[in-house]
């Protein structure tokens, strides 16, 4: 009886610890939204939004207060979408929270509150758009919203019955959007009206990358890759990978560049943008979920085990660093330096040069 | 290890009942009662154990040990095995086939809540799950099981979206509409409670006291729980609580009259009419 006694207790201590802690509920830590506007860095993390000036890797400061939103910490608010940066000064950042709906715009001058559009019925999980004076978000009930600069709806289409999980991206006519359901569309930023729409047979989690030639390329979690014309959806060639695909590739030059997830491994192509012929690859130990940098020839992706591999456009090693944390978000290009923000690490931001130097590390 | 030999597999049980029936909540139901089907041998075992346990701690010759050595523990212990012993009762025989269900509850709840992520370090786990070497044949032999056609998971189930916490009338009532739910699960936890607790010989003992804080904490947990995490939770906390209901009918251990008594669940007869000393080889 006595252990009886014992293992009662213990056994609901458990099953709460078991169904709470590692049950996996919304996580609050998540892939962290990176934006780069001038020299600000605005990185979405946990329950805030932090502005890092990357010319000396510290906080920015409104007065002698952090330059953050919240101000002051809300269990109600997850952030790790993208924020959204308008010409007026405002920032419009997602709550993730699973049953607290908001959009909000920030004043980025104050850090106060300007509105707050709580229309979505469901969880934001990608950044929005901004473009003509019109923010479009992808909500987490499949619609995309249309709102003027005081968070009024101007319209919207339900594109999904599931949640938008890309950010919509544009080249100045037509909006991409992509959905789990395994199509992306072309929608009139006027009115919301579908010019396109195509089947690509798999979910899709990132957004297409456009080029100046009026292409799109975008990856699926089935493992495919497709190149389509911007104007008409029709697809220029189509290329099955060995994995999942959660990023957009990377292009330089005639080189698109992607990793995928296989397992708890990754790997890492080098494919033709013409053709979507694979022209190298290399296999990584950790797995690759977020897209990668390309820049003067050479490619930089991050692993989730925490390394950051550069290499010359030939796929030969450069340098790579080991830093704690997962390395889930795109690393972004600021002058000369290369910015990476890993996940439940010890720091929120690290600084290297071109070169694979650290140069500085921030911690808030 | 936990990931590879429990949650993985049992994630991908669940995606084959769902790419199955093509239902998020039926999968639920049916993938819980599916568990209890599997652990119901584990589950009559602790039963009667309990049962036999019971019965004996009513017996005339327990009670007067515990008078007799009340001030002498050790020697108490040494005569409450020797009982045990003659009975043919295993003092643990109720607790292992708890302890041993109990991977099996938290790894049927985290591969539930796995399926309903919907932020993209939750697909990463449920994607990975579905991809694992040892489980990726059933996409293969399945099309329905692939990727491809599981994502994204349709969790609209009822009136309900299973991946968030679930609520109605919520443009009407104020502070976010009625949890339905939560309440249901609430009740049948309370409901189960009270139809499966077994009289206990001495209802101020300590495990007597224990088992009524665990019939008022229980319900109030998982009330919480289903309030503000996924219905899917939900659904599952609901459906596990009617199938342990079942098993314990099925077993004839369901005690009815508990359902509408409030007062401590003690043994109806007088301890004095106890006979399962009987059995005593004395």
């Amino acid at each position: 009886m006595k252990f009886q006694r014992i293992a009662l207790p213990l056994m609901i201590v458990f099953l709460a610890l078991g169904l709470s802690a590692c049950g996996g509920f919304f996580a609050t830590q998540n892939f962290p939204g990176l934006v780069l506007d001038d020299d600000i860095l605005y990185i979405s993390s946990g329950s805030h939004v932090h502005a890092v000036d990357v010319t000396n890797g510290q906080e920015v400061l409104l007065g002698n207060a952090p330059l953050r939103f919240p101000k002051d910490s809300d269990n109600n608010i997850i952030l790790f979408a993208p924020v959204a940066l308008t010409d007026g000064g405002q920032m419009v950042v997602p709550n993730s929270h699973p049953s607290k709906h908001g959009l909000y715009s920030i004043e980025r001058a104050t850090g106060n509150v300007r509105w707050t559009f709580e229309g979505s019925k469901g969880t934001w999980i990608a950044g929005a758009l901004v473009l003509n004076n019109t923010i479009y978000a992808p909500g987490g009930e499949g619609i995309l919203y249309a709102l003027d600069m005081n968070g009024n709806e101007r319209w919207s289409v339900k594109l999904s019955s599931n949640g938008l999980m890309a950010q919509p991206v544009t080249n100045g006519e037509l909006i991409f959007v992509p959905t789990m359901d395994g199509i992306l569309f072309a929608i009139n930023p006027a009115n919301g009206s579908q010019i396109w729409q195509r089947e690509l047979n798999g979910p899709i989690m990132a957004p297409p990358l456009l080029d100046e030639d009026g292409n799109l390329y975008i990856g699926t979690l089935s493992g495919r890759m497709f190149s389509l014309q911007a104007a008409s959806g029709a697809v220029n060639w189509e290329q099955k990978l060995d994995g999942t695909i959660w990023s957009a590739p990377a292009l330089d030059g005639e080189t698109l560049y992607i990793g995928v997830m296989v397992g708890k491994e990754g790997r890492f192509y080098a494919l033709q943008r013409a053709t979507g012929a694979i022209r190298w690859q290399r296999s990584e130990e950790g797995s690759i979920l977020a897209s990668p940098l390309a820049f003067d020839g050479k490619v930089l992706f991050v692993t989730e085990l925490g390394r950051v591999q550069a290499l010359s456009g030939d796929g030969a090693p450069l340098w790579q660093a080991d830093l704690k944390g997962k390395l889930v978000s795109v690393p972004v290009l600021a002058g000369d330096l290369i910015l990476i923000v890993p996940m439940q690490g010890d720091d929120l931001l690290v600084a290297f040069d071109v070169n694979g130097a650290q140069r500085w590390k921030f911690k808030p | 290890m936990w990931d590879t030999l429990i949650v993985t597999p049992m994630t991908n049980i669940l995606l084959l009942i769902y790419s199955l029936v093509g239902n998020f909540g039926v999968a639920i139901i049916l993938f819980t009662i599916l568990i209890k089907i599997a652990t119901h041998p584990l589950m009559a075992k602790q039963i009667k154990s309990s049962a036999r346990m019971q019965e004996l701690m009513k017996s005339d010759e327990w009670t007067k040990i515990q008078a007799k050595y009340k001030d002498d523990k050790e020697k108490l212990a040494q005569e409450q095995m020797r009982i045990y012993k003659e009975q043919g009762v295993n003092p643990l025989g109720a607790c292992f086939p708890t302890l041993i269900q109990f991977p099996v509850i938290i790894g049927l709840y985290q591969s539930i809540n796995r399926v309903m992520g919907v932020s993209p370090l939750q697909l990463v786990d449920l994607v990975r799950s579905i991809t694992d070497p040892a489980w990726a044949w059933m996409g293969q032999i399945f099309p329905a099981a692939s990727i491809g056609a599981l994502l994204p998971i349709n969790t609209q189930f009822l009136w309900m979206n299973l991946g968030q916490p679930e609520r109605i009338l919520a443009d009407i009532v104020p502070f976010g509409g009625i949890p339905t739910l939560a309440i249901i699960v609430g009740l049948t936890t309370y409901i189960q409670t009270k139809l499966t607790v077994m009289p206990s010989a001495n209802p101020n003992d300590q495990s007597a006291q224990m088992t009524k804080m665990m019939g008022i904490y229980m319900p109030l947990m998982l009330f919480w729980f289903s309030l503000n995490f996924a219905s899917g939770l939900a659904v599952y906390f609901i459906i596990s609580n009617l199938a342990g209901i079942a098993q314990y009918a099925a077993l004839g251990k369901v005690n009815w009259r508990n359902l509408l008594s409030f007062r401590s669940q003690s043994q109806p007869e007088p301890k004095s009419k106890s006979t399962p000393a009987k059995k005593s080889k004395k």
